[in-house]
């Protein structure tokens, strides 16, 4: 992360992303998890609002890791632009096909996240999620 | 009991006539669903009890991946004879409990 000197709770601009690339598999969906909890909680997010993201990024990071091999990473960039959090994420595997969300998942993310789609792009699983503060002014 | 670093969910059983309550401590996400299926498999049948309570004073974490196993926990129980109770569940867990409907298929103690 850069540009956290002086840290407030929406001093995260949208250059200061976030990168994290884990291998694809789902006892690493955690990491994901933390560090957007973590990242929520320092622009003042509200823990109503931190679970949901906790929800959205597990969700499309789990349909995104479905099928693929152990090989896989999962490449995952947060910040914060549009008044709130994006979180995109992508897994560079031509084999795994495209994702599939389940039903229930489906559900749970037209509650929890602002916006969302989830995608197979030029032979990769493409996700990306936006997460608004409730009444939080955030310039990006 | 506390999950460790690498078991990210443990499962704690206690057995009494008729009933058995399943204690989580941890996330239950796609990771650690598995466990509980596992348990709650091994529950289901003629000689299983009457009732099971999934304890989830210590969850800290469910997904989609838990809900599934819940809802088909549920449906396994309950074609054994056998109810499922959802103890303490707190506000995050209830409030994807009742998004998903589940809300009206389980008890759910507060």
């Amino acid at each position: 992360m850069t540009g956290a000197d002086t840290a407030t709770p929406t001093d995260l601009s949208a250059d200061a992303a976030v990168e994290l690339t884990v291998p694809a598999e789902a006892r690493h969906l955690r990491l994901a998890r933390l560090t957007a909890a973590s990242i929520a909680g320092d622009l003042g997010f509200d823990l109503d609002a931190i679970e949901d993201l906790r929800v959205a990024i597990d969700e499309l990071c789990a349909a995104a890791i479905e099928g693929t091999s152990r090989e896989d990473r999962l490449r995952l960039r947060y910040h914060v632009a549009d008044g709130g959090i994006i979180i995109e994420g992508r897994i560079p595997s031509a084999d795994a096909g495209a994702p599939d969300l389940h039903p229930v998942a489906r559900e749970l993310l037209s509650i929890v996240a602002d916006e969302y789609s989830l995608v197979s792009e030029d032979g990769a699983r493409v996700f990306r999620v936006r997460k608004r503060g409730r009444d939080l002014a955030i310039d990006g | 009991m506390t999950p460790d670093s690498e078991q990210h969910l443990t499962i704690s059983v206690d057995r009494s006539e008729g009933e058995v309550v399943l204690a989580l401590a941890g996330e239950l996400d796609p990771h650690t669903a598995p466990q509980l299926d596992s348990e709650l498999e091994a529950l289901t049948g003629g000689d299983g009890p009457s009732r099971v309570v999934l304890d989830l004073t210590g969850m800290t974490f469910l997904d989609s991946a838990g809900l599934r196993v819940i809802i088909s926990g549920q449906k396994a129980l309950a074609e054994s004879g056998a109810d499922l109770v959802l103890r303490h569940p707190n506000d995050t867990a209830r409030r994807l409990l009742e998004i998903t409907g589940l809300v009206e298929h389980v008890t759910v103690e507060p």
